[in-house]
């Protein structure tokens, strides 16, 4: 088994901050498995995003990416590992069209132009945004831009592509699609994934997931030993799937049911049952 | 405050090859006092239609009537400025806005524009500090030594400051946390009913509009398709479906159980509290037979 990411024991503080962002975290994701991390706003997460690529520097424990450990002369090589989305395209647009900008990173990596070319259309096929090559990206909406935003990542074939709360501002049906997009780039080409997000989505389509509260990871787990936390999930300010609240509110209610209902499909048969039963 | 859109379209760039139909068609009332809530897909008009609400894009036809002011589409219409305080928009992402070394100066910016004076400027931004929940000492601080969430806040207190009748949200809950999602929500709707502030809500959340709006308008492509209460609205989830939207996860339950026993819950199930009813109405009878 392949590590992808190595984290071990890192803290980090901000300047002009009495708390540490990050208190001893230690975590690793494998090879072509895709890591959620929850936790509240200002929790950690985000921090996490920017240490794995160089955007900041642990003040203590160490970083490995693909194998390679992460420090000032390795940086230029892990960031070439990784993608990063963020949370609002505005801030990533450099080109003015949308094919100059898929085409930016390829550029400064030196690709050579046909496989440029090649490479920028099926990135932009990939997050269907094929028809828009030379459209303004300032013009874009929202999730057009974050799914350009995307494309511009998958173009520079990284191994790992972080997401952080990349899908916070599409719509459900854009934000299904770019999902759709990265659960297949996990599957096809092995791409490691790790999304920072709220999105109970994106948690449900993580083989793991982690949560963090005030710089610590406070849980582990597949997303349905997660979920069965429950009240202990929302105390750290996150939510929970509709089933199970409306599950949880039915049994204190006195409605006798059994299962832990992390779909709807789930709690709707076993209502269902005991509608016949009556 | 009323607001009226009349046969309202817009044209970005019109008369140029990148002309592009935005809005066409567009019949709205938005009545004083109202909480109406716009969904729509990425791209389907929602973020041009807002702007037409204090005149930031105008018509290239038909008229928008906002108060005592008409805006004609295809004349360019001047002095807006006392258009724009009685409309305030609250833009996604609106603490990238802030600039100011203060929290204060930054409150006061938007108030002191209008012509208020310093001191009745500050003595808002107290009162519109309190309002969205922050702290006084908050004031002193640099805005950005605050967290995203408090930053938001200080955003949107600015534009509480300059007093706006009607407030317009372009999605204010985008990126924030379950917790300050509810919170900033819950805001809102206080201020709605204490000082009768219309609201129009521009969101990609069917659970918001489900639970906060009085009215729903439904877009897609450029045009309003639906129009109605968010009981109207969400009782037929097909058609909701067939335009690709989501319905709130309570609709959604009600539909999948009804159409496995065969018998209609008696509830709009808007919200966990009424789909809880419901089902304890339905189930106490079922048991009565």
């Amino acid at each position: 088994m392949e590590i992808a990411v190595r984290v071990q024991d890192v803290s980090f503080q901000y300047a002009n901050q009495s708390d540490y962002a990050l208190k001893n975290v230690s975590f690793h994701v494998r090879t072509g498995e895709w890591l959620t991390i929850v936790g509240h706003n200002g929790s950690g997460k985000s921090t996490i995003a920017k240490l794995l690529t160089g955007l900041l520097q642990a003040e203590k424990g160490r970083i490995e990416i693909c194998g390679i450990p992460l420090n000032e002369e390795t940086i230029w090589k892990v960031r070439e590992q990784i993608g990063i989305v963020f949370q609002n395209p505005d801030n990533q647009f450099v080109g003015t069209t949308v094919q100059d900008d898929v085409a930016f990173g390829l550029e400064n990596r030196g690709v050579p132009r046909e496989e440029m070319t090649e490479r920028i259309n099926e990135a932009l096929k990939k997050v269907n945004m094929e028809s828009f090559l030379e459209h303004e990206p300032h013009r874009l909406s929202g999730g057009q831009k974050q799914r350009v935003a995307i494309a511009s990542v998958i173009a520079l074939r990284p191994r790992i592509i972080i997401l952080d709360e990349a899908t916070s501002m599409l719509d459900p049906r854009g934000k299904k699609e770019v999902l759709a997009v990265i659960e297949q780039l996990q599957k096809e080409r092995q791409i490691t994934v790790i999304s920072i997000t709220h999105d109970l989505d994106e948690v449900a389509k993580a083989d793991r997931v982690i949560v963090m509260n005030k710089g610590m990871v406070v849980e582990e787990g597949t997303p349905e030993q997660i979920f069965a936390h429950g009240e202990k999930l929302e105390e750290l300010g996150l939510d929970l799937p509709f089933a199970v609240k409306l599950s949880k509110r039915l049994k204190d209610a006195g409605f006798p049911l059994t299962g832990d209902h992390l779909t709807v499909e789930g709690l709707v048969n076993e209502l269902w049952t005991l509608y016949l039963k009556m | 405050m009323d607001i009226i859109f009349k046969n309202v379209e817009h044209r970005y760039q019109a008369q140029t090859p990148f002309e592009k139909r935005a809005l066409y068609d567009i019949d709205l009332e938005i009545k004083t006092g109202s909480y109406v809530a716009v969904i729509g897909h990425t791209g389907s008009g929602k973020s041009t239609l807002l702007q037409h609400l204090n005149g930031l894009l105008q018509p290239t036809k038909g008229s928008v009537t906002i108060g005592d002011r008409t805006i004609v589409g295809g004349k360019k219409e001047k002095n807006l400025k006392p258009l724009r305080k009685k409309v305030g928009i609250v833009f996604q992402f609106p603490e990238h806005q802030l600039f100011e070394e203060t929290v204060e100066k930054d409150i006061c910016f938007g108030p002191i524009n209008f012509g208020v004076s310093e001191e009745e400027a500050k003595r808002k931004a107290k009162e519109c500090l309190s309002l969205v929940g922050l702290p006084e000492e908050v004031l002193t601080k640099s805005p950005f030594e605050l967290s995203g969430g408090q930053m938001r806040r200080v955003a949107i207190a600015g534009v509480l400051a300059m007093e706006p009748e009607v407030l317009v949200l372009d999605e204010p809950t985008a990126g924030l946390d379950p917790r300050g999602r509810k919170e900033i929500m819950d805001m809102f709707a206080r201020l709605h009913q204490q000082k009768q502030l219309t609201i129009v809500l521009v969101t990609h959340s069917m659970e918001d509009a489900a639970r906060y709006a009085d009215e729903i308008v439904i877009m897609n492509k450029g045009t309003i398709v639906k129009k109605g209460t968010p009981e109207e609205i969400f009782s037929d989830v097909t058609s909701l479906m067939e335009l690709g939207l989501d319905v709130p996860e309570t609709v959604l339950f009600k539909h999948l159980l009804e159409s496995k026993i065969g018998e209609a819950i008696p509830s709009t199930c808007l919200t966990i509290e009424e789909t809880l009813q419901g089902l304890q109405t339905l189930f106490a009878r079922v048991k009565k037979k």
